[in-house]
């Protein structure tokens, strides 16, 4: 008990001195706090009076975790004045990030009052965390590769995620049913056994007969499984890498219908059986920059990526799931630092978009070239440990769409400047200005023509980025009209 | 003259953007206007031919998409040998290398390998991740990459493709690698050839010079950017090693 009010006393006393500060301090303080009761969590979690909903996933997980804070926030439970939600909202995902974000909302007693929480949290420690915490619902968003130093393969985030979900049996869980390696999480697999004479065979050489898929399945869903999914094909097949090629169940070929993007889409296994689940939350009638449909209510959708399409229904699927009631058509987009965030300068508008990883650098582009302005893009990529030391995907994404008459400058900046600039070399892209400085490029991309600047960050390089553009902004303010 | 280079299931074995190497052969070749064609050679693919090919790429995937795989390899297995026996290029990396042994070894399952090379792998809980440079006295420069692996692979009998300055680091190994004959087989991704340009054209040397018995030497392209990418690489991890 002391040992609890001392680690809240602490965290406390951190989180105020950073805002004395004017620091941010999402995990310094759960980190310390865990030190000294690594059991904070349970105790704290304990105190939420009604849902806990844990997002997780590849891409999306802090948009989604957003929009479900502030729907709920704006849920009025008995027509009380306000409902106060627990939610790491800056994206802390591991257990500190998490600690903080309860603790926050804790007073001096050790007393947290709160009647929802929602957490995102990172795949890597789901199974630790659902130790101490049981959550009522869990949403699963996508699994992409990311960060493969950290997981060794996409295989062992899969792994992770199973493994978490066996310790919490009795939660509701909602799925994407549009990617096959998650769908996979809410079906029960019943083995048909198959004659000798439909036994596939490889149409190679048959020096050797091995035989490696010779089971069909049947599947049921299981109990607390909800899906959502995209119900309509709504985009030309990208040519891009993806994971799932070859389905998860069997090791056979995949076959898709249609793909949104990466593996998700339309998909069935010949072999197998294996498919795209049904849906229970349906999006349909997709009119980017207008609305779309869930389950025939309408959804109002200010957005253009189709990844924004999947962030609203997971959300709302989310909410459905736990019966609060809500108007889909006031869907509010919670501001969010550096998910396509505008920031006006002078006449030039720049948009700063966290990509980390292949599916989300190739959405970003994707959506980016949807608009007909004049633009100037920059790529800054550090390899500091948040980031990932690895690099190597930065060859994995489509980079050859930039080949674009739209597109009049193309910057690199950040600490592998240089391997960015030679993914372009061996693309046959022209690299307007490369160099290890991020306001030296911003500065040289003002000289071309564009008038909007898209600048596609990965994570260390958010932050930093993001300060240099508001100094340039300053400087502008002051009129000094040299930015650099 | 032209240079078929063949991918050899790039719908599996792609993890690791190692397509970046395909790239940076290929468009190393064109600069020098040597014509180069890329084959895939997929899952879906009918019979191949080698005798057209000049040059075999294999990459890396995940455990499973490598049993799927070795398979598929099993079933051409005698067309590489004589590949390889005809002294034809052949680069493979990671999951790629593994697959050219006698096995490798995963828990309690034995995966056959091609058995092209006399070395075999057995896998370790501990995956080795992290950069990794080497150093081998055919190229001026060091060769810089990516290592990210659960198997370790024991090479007895043939030269390796570099000492290592850094990487590596589980299992105390002195060398990474095999260079034999016109095969590398290594665990670097990096992908491996764009920022180590001299080992790209070593290959493509020995395939030119295979094919070609009048060709002489390759010309100087402007490396400027490679190899500062690859100094910049070496003074940034190479200056955290410890003696």
């Amino acid at each position: 008990m002391l040992r609890k009010l001392f680690a809240i006393w602490i965290a406390k006393s951190v989180i105020f001195i950073g805002k004395i500060l004017n620091k941010k301090t999402t995990s310094m303080p759960g980190v310390l706090a865990l030190k000294i009761c690594p059991n904070i969590i349970r105790i704290l979690s304990k105190f939420i009076k009604k849902e806990i909903i844990v997002v997780c996933g590849t891409n999306g997980k802090t948009t989604v975790n957003n929009i479900l804070c502030s729907f709920i926030e704006n849920y009025r439970i008995d027509n009380c004045e306000k409902t106060i939600v627990v939610c790491n909202k800056f994206g802390a995902n591991m257990p500190s990030g998490i600690v903080t974000s309860l603790i926050e909302k804790t007073n001096i007693f050790g007393k947290l009052s709160a009647d929802y929480a929602c957490f995102e949290i990172d795949e890597a420690y789901v199974t630790k965390i659902f130790d101490f915490l049981t959550p009522h619902v869990v949403v699963i968003t996508n699994l992409f590769r990311d960060q493969l130093d950290r997981y060794g393969e996409i295989d062992s985030a899969i792994k992770l995620i199973e493994n978490a979900l066996k310790k919490v049996k009795n939660s509701k869980l909602v799925l994407n049913a549009d990617d096959p390696l998650i769908a996979e999480f809410g079906l029960e697999k019943f083995v048909i056994e198959k004659t000798d004479e439909n036994i596939n065979l490889s149409e190679m050489d048959t020096e050797s007969k091995h035989v490696f898929y010779s089971k069909e399945y049947s599947f049921k869903k299981k109990e607390n499984i909800y899906y959502f999914g995209i119900d309509e094909k709504i985009s030309d097949n990208m040519d891009e890498v993806r994971e799932g090629r070859f389905c998860i169940l069997c090791g056979s070929k995949m076959y898709y219908e249609y793909y949104h993007y990466g593996q998700l889409g339309k998909y069935f296994c010949e072999n197998c059986g294996y498919k795209c689940p049904e849906i229970d939350f349906a999006a349909k009638d997709i009119v980017f920059g207008e609305s779309f449909k869930i389950n025939e209510k309408v959804v109002k959708f200010l957005r253009w990526g189709i990844y924004d399409i999947y962030n609203v229904l997971a959300a709302l699927s989310a909410i459905s799931v736990c019966g609060i009631q809500v108007d889909f058509l006031k869907v509010h987009y919670p501001f969010q630092l550096g998910r396509m965030e505008e920031i006006g300068l002078n006449n030039m508008r720049v948009f700063l978009n966290l990509s980390k990883n292949p599916a989300g650098f190739n959405q970003a582009i994707h959506t980016i070239l949807k608009k007909e302005e004049f633009k100037s893009i920059i790529i800054v990529i550090n390899d500091n440990v948040n980031d990932g030391k690895d690099v190597s995907w930065i060859w994995d994404v489509d980079f050859e769409k930039l080949n674009n008459d739209k597109i009049c400058f193309i910057g690199v900046a950040g600490s592998r400047f240089y391997d960015v600039a030679l993914r372009f070399k061996y693309s046959e892209i022209a690299v307007d200005y490369f160099s290890e400085d991020i306001k030296q490029t911003i500065c040289e991309s003002f000289k071309s023509r564009a008038e909007v600047c898209y600048i596609l960050v990965n994570y260390t390089a958010l932050f930093t980025t993001r300060n240099i553009i508001l100094e340039i902004r300053n400087n502008f303010n002051k009129n000094e009209l040299k930015c650099c | 003259m032209v240079v078929n280079i063949l991918h050899m299931y790039p719908d599996l074995l792609n993890l690791y953007s190692d397509r970046g190497n395909i790239e940076c052969m290929k468009r190393r070749l064109l600069w020098r206007n040597i014509d180069a064609n890329v084959i895939e050679l997929t899952t879906e693919s009918e019979n191949i031919d080698l005798n057209y090919v000049d040059i075999i790429f294999i990459g890396g995937g995940s455990d499973r998409e490598q049993k799927i795989v070795c398979e598929k390899l099993l079933c051409i297995k005698n067309k590489i040998r004589k590949y390889v026996e005809d002294q034809k290029v052949l680069l493979a990396v990671c999951g790629g290398y593994q697959l050219l042994g006698k096995y490798y070894k995963i828990k309690d399952e034995m995966l056959e390998g091609l058995g092209i090379l006399d070395i075999y792998t057995e896998s370790s809980d501990k995956r080795i991740i992290g950069n990794i440079i080497l150093e081998n006295e055919l190229f001026d420069n060091k060769i810089v990459g990516f290592e990210n692996h659960a198997g370790r692979t024991f090479n007895n009998c043939y030269k390796p493709f570099g000492k290592i300055l850094i990487g590596g680091c589980y299992n105390n190994f002195e060398f990474e690698g095999v260079m034999h004959e016109n095969i590398i087989g290594t665990y670097l991704h990096g992908p491996l050839l764009p920022k180590n340009p001299l080992v790209c054209d070593h290959l493509l040397n020995k395939a030119l010079k295979q094919k070609y018995e009048e060709f002489l030497s390759l010309s100087k392209l402007n490396d400027d950017l490679e190899i500062s990418a690859n100094s910049l690489f070496c003074k940034k991890f190479l200056g955290k090693r410890k003696f």
